[in-house]
């Protein structure tokens, strides 16, 4: 350090500094990411993985939506109603409380006197607690096996084949071991929507 | 659990130590000015940056020179994020008219960014433009995330140099964002789009879908926000569900690519530190430390969302896998659980869970970890709280064995006992004061939750604030309760952060001007399993001590009545 040094004016290098920071990271950043995906042919992610039918936009492959029909495959229990104007998170509800045992229950009850299950037969936890975000569009797999009797009877279509759909929509865990195995119902059911519309089960 | 969870979390656990590892001798190496292939491509950047700012980056700060820059940058760095924030409903990049969200909020929101704290009181994709999204939030996660590294190496020069000297600040800072910081997220956004996250300027889109009639589908520049918001261990979401949203989380390798991002650099600062005082065995002991309160935390959370909820056993349900609610499916409990663990030591606070539906249990585990705040703790400051922790041990251990309290041969004086004693006894004040203030003054009776979990709530937010953690309960903040808990969290996360960075500047300024002493057979050895052992107990009895009664308040009570 020599002792002829100029003093530095920290006021004028922290302002250009934040200043071009505010730049280069603020928007220099996101635009050059941007322009890049767009660019090498990810535009269908970057715009939200978003799946059309008749140039309408209809769903987003990674947002739950509620499939309510009897007919189609169920998603999981949402804090928010999949209504996305009301914001996004989990239930308030903590997993001891009085008031998350009466909000299980009834669902729990909901779903087997619906089901066309079986006596005695279990729900999966997967269907009747909340997921994480409220979007979730994703099930397990013994979710949506419990819904088949149900959907089987009004889709009218047979169990074998409907599990062979499930099975085309599940997804394994990578490498064998990372992730979990889920079926996507936001896609399994717009395919079974098409067949649907397809045997004139529904318009 | 099962075989493929256990894969996982060892999975993780390796791949974290070794990119740590890597990550690490690599940022020793820049902050030690050592040649690189990068100084042919980014030397001529820097040095243009350098003559915009009018330094020159050989010039050596002591810590109160330190200090003031960083104090002053910080001070820029947060009115600017207000100022975007607060006129965002004029600026352009708003294409969901994303109106004003009132200048409390504002406040609130500036701080908890500019602390690495991360705290939400607002819905990302509903209240914020892009403008503010980009230019307020992801702006200042790059600089505080920059800002904390750039304090724990002063930290580490302070303990290696004689001269009182702490380096550079605009250098250090300059080279952590060209060096690090922007060339990982760049890489990790691309990534993240190619899995499934939007990066878009496009405003929101209307689905109209077969059963429900319309969803609105946010989107935005999220995977841009997504890479520095783990690799700075900022946890600020995106979306209000923030790690839990599809979009910022779509697939496993997704959420692998963000655990090991948030974990490399707090991992990696230890063995940074290892290369710069040329200790690499110090370096590995203090990660096996940290690595193991980790370890411990893991185990806690991990048994308590794998069991089933006995609240629920008496009603038909399929519990086998363990506790569904508040998680993903597209995750294993197992890796939910880790999210949740890793991001509450790591001070990432961005889990892919909601923390209202997790175990009691869990949660008794995340706020020891916050508690901590260095196992292994946020970018710099978490590396910070672990020196000060080695400081104490080896002061205590030192007077019951009869040995000259001295660490890396240099003698720990009065003055850096007083300094470290008051760093400590910081974090247990700011969240049990404001704590006891908003029960005694009636707004805790305001939070629309179970009593129980309403205290626990509590608890949570000002010791997420406190550690400038960031993740917190829904559901807390009323229009009766707002203004109180948003402002005295603020001033929680500002203090939070700052004084123990001033406090911490001001230890690495008395070691940097001792001399070492000669070496003596009677000084405390620091690198070896028995103090790593001391160490680890030190620092859960400490803890203990300090928080133990409110956690017996909260959560634990919260799992015992059930």
């Amino acid at each position: 350090m020599s002792e002829r040094e100029k003093p530095v004016s920290h006021v004028r290098a922290a302002l250009v500094l934040v200043v071009l920071f505010f730049a280069l990271l603020g928007f220099g950043y996101p635009g050059f990411v941007a322009v890049v995906v767009h660019g090498i042919g990810l535009g269908y992610q970057a715009d939200g993985s978003l799946i059309t039918q008749n140039g309408t936009v209809i769903a987003s492959q990674f947002i739950g939506e509620n499939f309510s029909s009897p007919y189609y495959f169920w998603p999981r229990v949402s804090a928010v109603g999949y209504n996305s104007s009301n914001g996004s998170g989990g239930s308030a509800l903590g997993i001891m409380t009085q008031q998350f045992y009466n909000q299980t229950k009834n669902y729990t009850e909901y779903l087997i006197s619906t089901g066309r299950v079986s006596n005695g037969t279990l729900v999966p936890a997967n269907g009747v607690e909340p997921s994480g975000s409220s979007f979730d569009p994703d099930i397990t797999v013994g979710f949506a096996l419990f819904q088949l009797s149900r959907v089987a009877y009004y889709s009218h279509l047979n169990v074998s084949y409907l599990k062979q759909l499930v099975d085309r929509y599940t997804t394994h865990p990578y490498l064998g071991f990372i992730g979990s195995t889920y079926v996507n119902v936001v896609t399994l059911d717009i395919a079974l929507h098409r067949i649907l519309v397809g045997n004139g089960t529904i318009s | 659990m099962d075989l493929v969870e256990y894969a996982q979390i060892l999975f993780l656990v390796v791949v974290i130590l070794v990119v740590s590892y890597y990550l690490g001798i690599y940022m020793g190496r820049i902050y030690l000015g050592k040649r690189s292939f990068l100084d042919k491509y980014l030397g001529p950047l820097e040095n243009f940056l350098y003559g915009l700012m009018g330094i020159n980056p050989r010039h050596e700060m002591d810590w109160r020179e330190y200090l003031k820059a960083f104090l002053i940058t910080n001070a820029m760095m947060g009115l600017l994020a207000f100022g975007t924030l607060f006129f965002q409903q004029f600026l352009p990049l708003n294409p969901n008219h994303a109106g004003a969200l009132g200048t409390v909020l504002d406040f609130n929101t500036m701080t908890s960014f500019l602390t690495n704290t991360d705290i939400q009181h607002y819905t990302g994709e509903l209240q914020l433009s892009y403008f503010s999204q980009m230019g307020a939030i992801t702006f200042l996660m790059f600089t505080s995330a920059a800002s904390g590294i750039v304090v724990a190496v002063a930290m580490i020069r302070g303990i290696v140099n004689q001269n009182g000297t702490l380096g550079n600040f605009y250098k250090d800072f300059t080279i952590t964002i060209t060096r690090v910081l922007l060339p990982i997220s760049i890489i990790e956004a691309l990534v993240f789009v190619f899995l499934g996250m939007p990066q878009t300027f496009q405003g929101a889109v209307v689905a109209h879908t077969l059963n429900m009639g319309s969803q609105v589908i946010y989107r935005g520049p999220v995977a841009s926000l997504e890479s520095i918001k783990f690799l700075g261990t900022n946890g600020g979401g995106f979306f209000g569900a923030d790690s839990a949203y599809p979009f910022e989380n779509p697939n496993a390798l997704a959420a692998y690519i963000e655990m090991i991002s948030e974990a490399s650099i707090p991992f990696g600062l230890i063995f940074s530190y290892g290369h710069m005082i040329r200790n690499p065995k110090q370096a590995r002991m203090l990660v096996a430390v940290t690595m193991s309160l980790f370890l411990v935390g893991l185990a806690i959370a991990l048994y308590a969302e794998t069991i089933a909820n006995p609240t629920l056993a008496s009603l038909p349900i399929n519990q086998s896998v363990g506790n569904w609610a508040g998680k993903e499916t597209r995750f294993s409990i197992a890796e939910s659980t880790f999210s949740l663990i890793l991001n509450t030591y790591t001070m990432t606070g961005g889990p892919m869970v909601a923390l209202n539906q997790m175990s009691p249990l869990s949660i008794a585990s995340s706020l020891f970890g916050m508690e901590v705040q260095g196992s292994p703790g946020g970018v710099g400051t978490g590396l910070m709280n672990l020196l000060v922790y080695v400081i104490l041990a080896v002061f205590i251990s030192g007077l019951m064995v009869g040995r000259t309290p001295e660490f890396l041969g240099k003698k720990i004086s009065t003055g850096v006992m007083k300094y470290s004693v008051v760093y400590i006894l910081i974090h247990p004040v700011i969240i049990l004061a404001p704590l006891a203030l908003t029960v005694m003054s009636g707004f805790s009776s305001f939070i629309p939750l179970p009593p129980n979990e309403a205290f626990t709530a509590l608890l949570y937010e000002f010791t997420s604030a406190a550690a400038n953690n960031g993740s917190s309960f829904g559901y807390l903040i009323t229009a009766q309760n707002s203004n109180f808990i948003l402002l005295s969290e603020s001033f929680v996360m500002l203090i939070g952060r700052f004084a123990p960075i001033v406090i911490g500047l001001a230890i690495a300024g008395v070691l940097s001007s001792t001399k070492p002493l000669a070496q003596t057979k009677s000084a405390a050895v620091t690198d070896d399993p028995i103090f790593a052992v001391f160490l680890f107990a030190f620092i859960i009895v400490l803890s203990a001590l300090l928080f133990l009664p409110v956690l017996a308040l909260g959560p634990l009570s919260g799992f015992l009545g059930g």
